[in-house]
């Protein structure tokens, strides 16, 4: 019996009884799983011996596992200080740093350095460089404190290089599961930082804390379990208040039908302080806005970063698509808190107040694009609002005090799929809901616009907030919803019809914030999905998909520099001065599948590259 | 008119992967004993699975337009939507519609694979998962089937 258990195995193995197909094994990395191979050798086949040359399964089986982390022996940087509140609070005070994904407190990722100059920009060169060694989108806003930058890449591999050399000083590569549940590629956009710890979010749904010296883990926690569609790719955002250092992360899953939740955990133990869900459950206020026991399964997932406002120890927070995403008829009501600005109590995580964006979602607007806090005139008033330019097109300023609407502003070119009311409601065009054979092209398409996966800046001088735009319409299509546990929950496909007939194209766009209105555009050939830096100097940063850096000037939307990194521009530039030398990092290479689906380009070749530019030293 | 086990045959381009072996001398010589032997009981097995049953329910749903467009709704619902794409290009799991099959081209291989899934990837599991069961399995098949372009 076991030899023809054999003989069927290497039938198998050979491919001839190929119409049986595979063997559930098969094709697959499970190193202990017993092989035909080493099944026949074991019971001794008709000419096996005892000396056979090992096979490439025993071979790897002896293989010792590849090293994941590497520690900084001696430590590094240990003579900058721990990462205070003061820091936290006014990052920009010494400007050899960059502490938070989104520049700083109020978001606006604007640096006050002026060393860099529409002049002296196009003298910019590299000055290192560093692989990711992964493949797929690379998002990261590198922190950069004490001499060190600290850099996350696709599969949450974390890289600490000192920044004037890019030399490496430690490393951690997080083991991640097969079967984690990400949404749309294996992306992290960066760490953050506060005391003598660096955090990271992860695609299996944990937030880690290492020693920002070492590289040592300090706590390793579970937010949720990551196999019921939870993950995580956001830099955690720090800030502290009266409950101490916290560090908020929202959770990913939209498209997986979780019931979305952000987080406050204590950055000295890692324990959760609080919790705060974007939907309500059955009792709570709210849950009128979903039939049924659609709630349940209604995603809303918080998985970008807010700001923070100390004066009202107020955390602003937003939230992404209903699920399904383009079926809503299980879902009728305005589904609660789906794509919202969400203002919370920062000590407790209570809610104070809400708008929502786009109810009733069935296009995958989620809300959570970029907020900047502004102070903007409003009819002859001083108003403290937040802005934001919306994934469904649309440049709202909502009071900060209170969640009221003041405005919305058309800020991409083509846009079809809604108005907005009086009351900020959008007021729905005819035939832009999905459909099972759809033939309308709506507009913007169901990433946007903008999108939380990139950042946008906030120069408060100029009062400009700078947009990078995709210009890329779908066709809608609907499908049978079916929640199954850790599969996608999505009810439908977007069909970009744009990209396939390589219409879709993308630009900069600078909102003047006081008014609305568009002060420049600055067109590229394919639509933008990095992000932007600006500096009091003058200037914009961002890439293209086409692989370029880019410096446009603040004022005119001129591009003053380019380079050609190479891979497509995903990821979140920063600026920083080293002893009055202004630098630049920014990372390229994207992810074939997102760069077809929305610009129809497929040929630049993945991998993470990152480069950081400084001007000649004098 | 082919019949539905010829058709199935010639939708297969090309073989599954075989795990990538590098042998030695001595296992060639055993592996080419142990090949004639697994030829011979391959094509036999081939024989008495392959054409065993004629139909599968996926080739009934075939001739059913309400079926096919349940399969397809379904499909679109939950495979087609940020994973297998329904035109080709880079997509984050494989394109079902080319009859380049991983896990077997047979109806009843692919509704095998999506009942029990993928060990190690993100293809999960389906078996009892859709509204009605095993019958809303082949009609997501029949539609594939519909789609495919085998050229």
């Amino acid at each position: 019996m076991i030899r023809w258990h054999g003989w069927i195995a290497w039938a198998l193995m050979a491919g001839l009884a190929a119409p049986l197909g595979c063997s559930p094994d098969s094709g697959t990395k499970d190193r202990t799983a017993g092989g035909p191979a080493s099944d026949a050798n074991a019971t001794g086949s008709a000419t096996g011996t005892a000396t056979e040359a090992p096979t490439m399964v025993e071979m790897l089986d002896e293989l010792p596992p590849l090293p994941t982390h590497w520690i900084a022996d001696p430590p590094v940087a240990a003579g900058a200080p721990p990462v205070d509140d003061a820091m936290l609070r006014d990052p920009f005070a010494d400007r050899s740093r960059w502490l938070h994904y989104v520049g700083d407190h109020r978001g606006h990722r604007h640096s006050p350095i002026t060393s860099l100059t529409k002049k002296n920009v196009a003298k910019l060169q590299v000055v290192w460089a560093m692989p990711t060694g992964t493949q797929q989108q690379f998002e990261v806003s590198p922190i950069v404190y004490g001499g060190v930058m600290y850099v996350s890449t696709s599969y949450n591999r974390i890289l600490a290089l000192d920044v004037k050399t890019g030399a490496i000083l430690w490393r951690y590569d997080h083991p991640l599961p097969a079967d984690m549940k990400p949404c749309c590629g294996p992306v992290n956009r960066g760490v953050s930082i506060a005391g003598d710890t660096i955090l990271m979010a992860t695609l299996d749904a944990r937030l880690l804390a290492l020693d920002r010296r070492s590289g040592a883990i300090l706590w390793n926690t579970e937010i949720f379990d990551y196999a019921k569609g939870y993950s995580a790719t956001s830099a955690p955002f720090v800030y502290a208040s009266a409950a101490g250092t916290l560090a908020v992360v929202g959770v990913a899953g939209g498209e997986y039908g979780i019931r979305g939740f952000f987080d406050a955990y204590d950055v000295a133990t890692g324990k959760r302080v609080w919790r705060h869900f974007t939907i309500p459950t059955a009792g709570e206020p709210g849950i009128e806005t979903w039939a049924g026991k659609s709630y349940e399964t209604g995603g809303a997932p918080a998985w970008t970063q807010g700001a923070y406002d100390a004066e009202t120890d107020t955390l602003f927070w937003t939230t992404g698509n209903p699920a399904p995403d383009f079926n809503g008829d299980e879902r009728a009501g305005d589904n609660l808190y789906s794509n919202a600005l969400l203002a919370v109590d920062a000590k407790t995580g209570a809610r104070k107040w809400h708008f929502q964006f786009t109810p009733h979602d069935v296009w995958d607007y989620d809300g959570n694009t970029q907020i900047y806090l502004v102070e903007v005139e409003l009819d002859g008033k001083k108003i403290p609002a937040i802005a934001q330019a919306n994934r469904n097109g649309y440049f709202y300023l909502i009071d900060r005090r209170d969640g009221k609407f003041l405005r919305a502003t058309q800020y991409v070119e083509q846009m079809n799929w809604a108005t907005i009311g009086a009351d900020g409601r959008p007021v729905l065009n005819a035939g832009v809901a999905p459909t099972e054979e759809p033939d309308q092209r709506v507009c913007p398409g169901n990433m946007g616009g903008m999108n939380g996966a990139w950042s946008g800046s906030y120069d408060p001088a100029r009062q400009l907030s700078f947009i990078p735009t995709i210009e890329a319409c779908q066709h809608f299509m609907k499908g049978i919803a079916v929640y199954s546990e850790g599969a996608p929950f999505m009810a439908g496909t977007p069909d970009t019809i744009d990209a396939a007939a390589g219409k879709a194209y993308g630009h900069v766009s600078a909102v003047d914030v006081a008014t609305g209105e568009i002060r420049w555009r600055a067109k590229e050939r394919f639509p933008l999905m990095a992000g932007a830096v600006s500096t009091a100097g003058g200037l914009v940063f961002t890439g293209n998909l086409e692989g370029e850096a880019l410096a446009l000037d603040a004022d005119t939307g001129e591009v003053l520099w380019r380079f050609r990194m190479g891979g497509g521009v995903r990821s979140q530039p920063i600026v920083f001065e080293l002893g009055g030398r202004p630098y630049l990092a920014i990372g390229s290479g994207s992810w074939a599948t997102t760069d077809a689906f929305l610009a129809g380009l497929d040929r630049i070749p993945e991998g993470g590259h990152l480069f950081v530019f400084a001007l000649p030293e004098s | 008119m082919k019949t539905p086990c010829e058709v199935n045959r010639s939708n297969r381009k090309r073989s599954p992967d075989a795990p990538g072996l590098r042998l030695g001398a001595a296992q060639v010589r055993s592996l080419r004993v142990r090949t004639v032997a697994g030829l011979v009981l391959g094509v036999l097995l081939v024989g008495a699975t392959a054409c065993e049953k004629p139909e599968s329910p996926a080739a009934r749903h075939a001739q059913d337009p309400e079926a096919l467009k349940r399969g397809k709704s379904l499909f679109v619902g939950t495979c087609g939507a940020y994973c297998h794409g329904l035109q080709p290009g880079h997509r984050d799991a494989p394109y079902l519609f080319d009859c380049d099959w991983k896990h077997g081209g047979r109806d009843e291989e692919i509704f095998r694979t999506i009942r029990a899934g993928v060990p190690n990837t993100r293809m999960q599991a389906f078996a009892d998962r859709m509204p009605e069961g095993d019958d809303d399995l082949w009609k997501i098949v029949a539609f594939i089937r519909s789609r495919s372009d085998c050229s």
